[in-house]
C-alpha cells in the first residue's frame, strides 16, 4: 500500500518543476532581440533563473589563458594570476559582453567564456595581449651604423638554411670595408635631421608628439653594400632612424639577430625592435622598419591613469589614442622630453613600436598621444587595454573553442528535432510492447525530462549539445527502470498472483536491481564530471541528474499511479 | 506483446566459440592499431587547430586545399563536413602555436574567399601542452571509473563478479577503439566521453544479470552454477533486449538527425551499446562460470 507522504512528495515535485521552468518558458518565448536586451538588464530577475544554453549552442568563445611567470621573482609570482584575472575582467567589462564568465583554473590558468560573441578574433586579440606600454629612446642613425658594421663582421660565415641559422661558420678576423655603410648612414642622418627642423611646430602639447609625415622622409638606398655582407645586405635602406627590411627577409633578419654572434656585438643597453606598421619599398612589396632602441624604458604604462580615443587633428577620419599620466609619470615625461629634444622616442606596445616621433620640445602636463593609422575598433581596443593595464607577465592562449552563431543555431535545431523524434519512437515502442503500462512509463519519462530541465535551470547549469545528447540517451535509460519493474510484474503474474500483489512484488523486487545499476552508472557520470571541460561537463550533469530523477519518476511515480488505479476497483487483468 | 517468454537458450555451451568471436577481432584490431603507430587522435589530444567554415555557395574542396597549401599549411587536412559542399573542415595538427595558427587560417580564408561569404562556424585550437594534459586526464578518467566500479561491485556483489564485469568493460572499450582504428576515425574528447558512457551503460546491463544470479544463488542452492547463470541470463533476456532497443533507437536518431558535430560521439555510443549488450550476455557471465569451473576443479584436486 502506498503511504500518504508519497502523494505529497510527488505533488510537491510537480509544483516545483512547473515553478522552476516558468522563467525559462517566459525567456525563450521572447523574440531574440529582446532576449539580448534583457540579458544586460540586471532587474529582469527571471532571466537569471531561465535555463541557459551552453556556448556550443548559443555561439561564443571559450578561452584558456596561461600565464608565463618564468621570468617573475617569487614575490611577484604570488599574486600575478590574480592581477591578470582582474585585468582580464576589466578588459572584458569594457569590451561589453553580456554575462561573461571569467575564472581561475589551477595556479597558472584563467578560463574566459564569452557567450554570443560577434567578432571572436577581436576579442581574442584584446584579451590575449600583454599590453605593456613603454617609452624608449631610439638610437640615432649615427649610432646604428657602427652596430650594423659590427654585425656584418660578426656574422661572417653564418648561414641561414631554411628556418635554421648555421652558426658554425668561421668568423674571419679581418674587418671588411665598412666605409660604405658609414657613409650611407651619415647621409640618412643629415637628411632626417634637416627634415625635423622643417616641420617643427608651435608648442601645443599634443602636436609635439605627432609623427613626421612619411612623404618628407628621405630614403637613402644602401646600394653600395655587397652581397658578402651577411647582415647589411638584407637592409633595403635607412629611413628616419630605422633600417628598412623587405617583409620577405624579416624572418631571416630575426634569426640573424638572435644568434650569439649578433648578441655579442649589439650594445648591451640596446636592442632591435620592429615597427608595428610596414611601408611600401622600392621595387614593390612591403618593408618592415627595424629600430635600434634603448633596452630600458624611460617610462611604462604603469604610470598611465587614463586613455581615450580622439580624432586626429590632421586627419579627422583617423583616430588617435591619447593618454594621461599620473603625477610622477608626468614629471618624468616632462624631464626626458626636455633632455631629448630632436631625438626620437619610440612608443612600444608589447615589443612592437607603434610610432617613433621626434621630440620637438619639452612636454609638460603629463599628457600625450599615440598616432598611427588605427581603425575605430583598433583605437578603441588600444584605449581599453591601456586603461585596464598590462599583464605582469606574458599570457598565452593555450586552448580556444569558438562556435559561431550559425553553427549554434543549427545545433539547437537538429538536436531538438532528434529529441522529439526520439521521444516519439520510445513512446511508440513502449506502448507497443507494454500497452497501457508502456504509456504510463512514457508519461514518467516525460516527467523525468521536465524535472531534469528544471534542476538544470535552478542549478544555473547550462544546456550544451552533449547535454542534450545525454538527455536523449536517458530517454532510453529512464524507461529501463520501468522495463525492469514490468518484467518482474510479468513474472509475478505468471506465478498466478493477483494484480495488486504482483505490482507490489514487482516494484519491490526490481528495486535493488535498479538501485545497483543506477549507482554504478552514477560512478561513471561523476568521473566524467571531474574529467570533462565545458560541454562534457554538461553531458555528465544531465546524465547524472537524469539517473537520479529517473529513479524517482520510474519507481515512485509509476508505482503510485498503479496503486491509485488498483485501489479504486479490483483489476482482473493488467494491461502490460 | 512479449518476446523471449520462457526463453531457454543454452548460452553457456557456446562459450568457447564466443571467446573466439571476441578475441580474434580484438587481437587483429590491436595489432592494426600498433602497426598504424597508435590511435588517430583529434586535435583535443594531439594539439592543433580546427576551423569549420561555411561558404555562401559551394566551393570546390581542391580550391580550399590549394589556398591552404599556398598559405604555408601543407600538412592541413581539408575535408567536406556534414555532407555539404558548402562546409569545409580544416585541421592542422601538432603545431606549437595553435591559437596563432587559427588566426592565420581565419584571415587567409577571409581574404581568399571574400566572394563566397565566409562564415567561421567553429574554431578550436588546443596547445600541445593542453593536449597532452587532456590525454592524461582521459586516461585517468577511465582508470578511476574502472576502480570505482570494482570497489562498488565487490562490495555489493562478489569480487569475481567485479573482475568479470571489468573484463567485459575492457572488452567493450577495446572493441570500440578497434572499430575507430579500422574506420580511421579520430579519438576526440567527445569520443572519450562516449567511451565512459558505454562503460556505465554496459555495466548497468551486466549488473542486472549479476543481480539475478545473486538472487538465484539464494533461492536455488541445488542447481549447478553454470546452469544457474544460464537461467539468469534467460530470465533477464527480455529486459536486456527491450532496454537495449529503446536506447539504441535514441542513439540511431542522434546519429541521423542531431548533426555532424555530435555524430562521432553518437556512433561511438552505438557501437559500444551493441557490443555492451553482447558482452553482458556472453563475456561477463562466461567469465564467472569459467572462474567457478576452475575453482571447483582445483578444489577437487586438493
Amino acid at each position: 500500500m502506498v503511504k500518504r507522504w508519497k502523494y505529497f512528495v510527488i505533488i510537491a515535485v510537480m509544483v516545483w518543476t512547473v515553478w522552476a521552468l516558468i522563467p525559462t518558458v517566459r525567456y525563450y518565448r521572447l523574440p531574440a532581440e529582446k532576449r539580448v536586451a534583457l540579458a544586460a538588464d540586471k532587474d529582469a530577475k527571471f532571466v537569471d533563473k531561465a535555463l541557459k544554453l551552453g556556448l556550443d549552442l548559443q555561439g561564443g568563445m571559450h578561452l584558456v589563458l596561461e600565464l608565463d611567470d618564468s621570468h617573475l621573482d617569487a614575490n611577484a609570482k604570488q599574486d600575478a594570476l590574480d592581477r591578470v584575472l582582474k585585468i582580464v575582467r576589466n578588459r572584458v567589462d569594457q569590451f561589453g559582453v553580456a554575462e561573461p564568465n571569467i575564472q581561475k583554473q589551477g595556479d597558472k590558468r584563467i578560463i574566459v567564456q564569452l557567450p554570443g560573441l560577434q567578432d571572436p578574433g577581436r576579442a581574442k586579440n584584446l584579451i590575449g595581449q600583454t599590453a605593456l606600454l613603454e617609452f624608449r629612446l631610439v638610437r640615432e642613425t649615427d649610432e646604428i651604423a657602427p652596430v650594423i658594421q659590427d654585425l656584418d663582421r660578426a656574422l661572417q660565415g653564418v648561414q641561414i638554411k631554411g628556418a635554421v641559422v648555421d652558426t658554425t661558420g668561421i668568423v674571419p678576423e679581418a674587418p671588411a670595408d665598412t666605409a660604405a655603410v658609414a657613409r650611407a648612414a651619415k647621409q640618412a642622418q643629415t637628411a632626417a635631421k634637416s627634415d625635423t627642423a622643417s616641420v617643427a611646430r608651435p608648442t601645443a602639447f599634443d602636436s609635439m608628439m605627432t609623427e613626421l609625415p612619411g612623404s618628407k622622409e628621405v630614403e637613402v638606398p644602401l646600394k653600395e653594400i655587397s652581397k658578402d655582407r651577411p647582415f647589411s645586405s638584407y637592409l633595403v635602406s635607412l629611413y628616419g632612424g630605422a633600417a628598412v627590411v623587405d617583409e620577405k627577409d624579416r624572418a631571416a633578419v630575426d634569426l640573424l639577430l638572435s644568434t650569439p654572434q649578433a648578441q655579442r656585438v649589439i650594445p648591451r643597453q640596446s636592442e632591435f625592435l620592429w615597427d608595428f606598421e610596414t611601408r611600401p619599398i622600392q621595387g614593390g612589396g612591403m618593408g618592415g622598419l627595424l629600430y635600434l632602441v634603448e633596452k630600458k624604458p624611460m617610462l611604462t604604462g604603469s604610470a598611465l591613469v587614463n586613455a581615450t580615443t580622439n580624432s586626429n587633428p590632421d586627419d579627422p577620419s583617423r583616430l588617435d589614442v591619447s593618454f594621461d599620466l599620473n603625477r610622477q609619470g608626468g614629471r618624468d615625461f616632462e624631464r626626458f622630453t626636455g633632455e631629448n629634444i630632436g631625438r626620437r622616442i619610440a612608443i612600444v606596445l608589447d615589443r612592437k613600436i607603434r610610432s617613433a616621433p621626434v621630440v620637438q620640445s619639452r612636454i609638460p602636463g603629463g599628457q600625450g598621444r599615440i598616432t598611427g593609422s588605427f581603425s575605430d575598433e583598433e583605437a578603441g581596443d588600444l584605449a581599453i587595454v591601456l586603461r585596464a593595464g598590462a599583464f605582469p607577465a606574458p599570457v598565452d592562449v593555450v586552448e580556444e573553442r569558438t562556435v559561431g552563431p550559425s553553427l549554434g543555431r543549427d545545433s539547437i535545431r537538429s538536436s531538438m528535432r532528434a529529441a522529439a523524434i526520439s521521444i516519439v519512437i520510445v513512446i511508440a515502442f513502449m506502448a507497443f510492447y507494454y500497452h497501457l503500462s508502456g504509456v504510463l512509463a512514457s508519461g514518467a519519462m516525460v516527467f523525468h525530462v521536465l524535472i531534469t530541465l528544471a534542476l538544470l535551470a535552478s542549478l544555473r547549469a547550462s544546456l550544451t549539445l552533449p547535454g542534450i545528447a545525454g538527455l536523449i540517451l536517458t530517454f532510453g535509460m529512464s524507461v529501463d527502470a520501468n522495463v525492469l519493474v514490468f518484467e518482474r510484474i510479468r513474472e509475478e503474474l505468471a506465478k498466478a498472483k493477483t494484480v495488486g500483489s504482483a505490482i507490489d512484488a514487482g516494484f519491490h523486487r526490481a528495486f535493488t536491481t535498479i538501485l545497483d545499476s543506477n549507482l554504478t552508472m552514477l560512478i561513471t557520470a561523476a568521473v566524467l564530471y571531474q574529467f570533462g571541460t565545458g560541454p562534457i561537463k554538461g553531458f555528465a550533469t544531465t546524465l547524472g541528474l537524469g539517473l537520479a530523477t529517473s529513479m524517482f519518476t520510474a519507481v515512485l511515480c509509476t508505482h503510485v499511479v498503479y496503486n491509485l488505479i488498483t485501489s479504486r476497483r479490483t483489476v482482473r487483468k493488467l494491461s502490460i | 506483446m512479449r518476446w523471449f517468454k520462457d526463453a531457454h537458450y543454452d548460452f553457456m555451451s557456446k562459450r568457447r566459440l564466443v571467446m573466439l568471436i571476441s578475441i580474434v577481432p580484438i587481437v587483429i584490431g590491436v595489432v592494426s592499431i600498433i602497426m598504424h603507430g597508435g590511435l588517430n587522435t583529434s586535435i583535443d589530444f594531439a594539439g592543433g587547430t580546427l576551423v569549420e567554415v561555411g561558404f555562401g555557395d559551394a566551393v570546390p574542396i581542391q580550391e580550399v586545399r590549394g589556398v591552404m597549401e599556398r598559405a604555408g599549411f601543407a600538412g592541413a587536412e581539408v575535408t567536406n563536413f556534414g555532407g555539404s559542399e558548402k562546409e569545409v573542415l580544416i585541421q592542422v595538427k601538432r603545431v606549437g602555436d595553435a591559437a596563432g595558427t587559427a588566426r592565420k587560417i581565419e584571415s587567409v580564408l577571409q581574404e581568399q574567399f571574400a566572394a563566397h561569404q565566409v562564415d567561421l562556424r567553429r574554431v578550436e585550437s588546443v596547445g600541445p601542452k593542453v593536449g597532452s594534459e587532456l590525454k592524461m586526464a582521459a586516461f585517468w578518467a577511465v582508470i578511476y571509473s574502472l576502480a570505482g566500479i570494482v570497489a562498488y561491485v565487490s562490495w555489493r556483489f562478489q569480487f569475481r563478479m567485479a573482475i568479470a564485469a571489468i573484463i567485459a568493460l575492457v572488452h567493450d572499450t577495446l572493441f570500440t577503439l578497434v572499430f575507430f582504428s579500422i574506420t580511421n576515425r579520430e579519438i576526440s574528447l567527445a569520443v572519450v566521453a562516449a567511451l565512459l558512457t558505454i562503460i556505465g551503460y554496459s555495466l548497468n546491463d551486466t549488473i542486472v544479470v549479476f543481480d539475478r544470479v545473486r538472487e538465484n544463488l539464494q533461492t536455488r542452492r541445488r542447481e549447478n552454477f553454470m546452469s544457474l547463470v544460464n537461467t539468469s541470463i534467460n530470465e533477464t533476456l527480455s529486459r536486456t533486449i527491450v532496454t537495449g532497443l529503446t536506447t539504441i533507437f535514441s542513439v540511431v536518431v542522434l546519429i541521423i538527425v542531431a548533426g555532424p558535430v555530435i555524430r562521432d560521439f553518437a556512433i561511438t555510443l552505438l557501437i559500444g551499446m551493441v557490443v555492451g549488450t553482447y558482452s553482458t550476455v556472453f563475456i561477463a557471465s562466461m567469465i564467472i562460470v569459467e572462474w567457478d569451473l576452475w575453482r571447483t576443479k582445483r578444489r577437487q584436486r586438493v
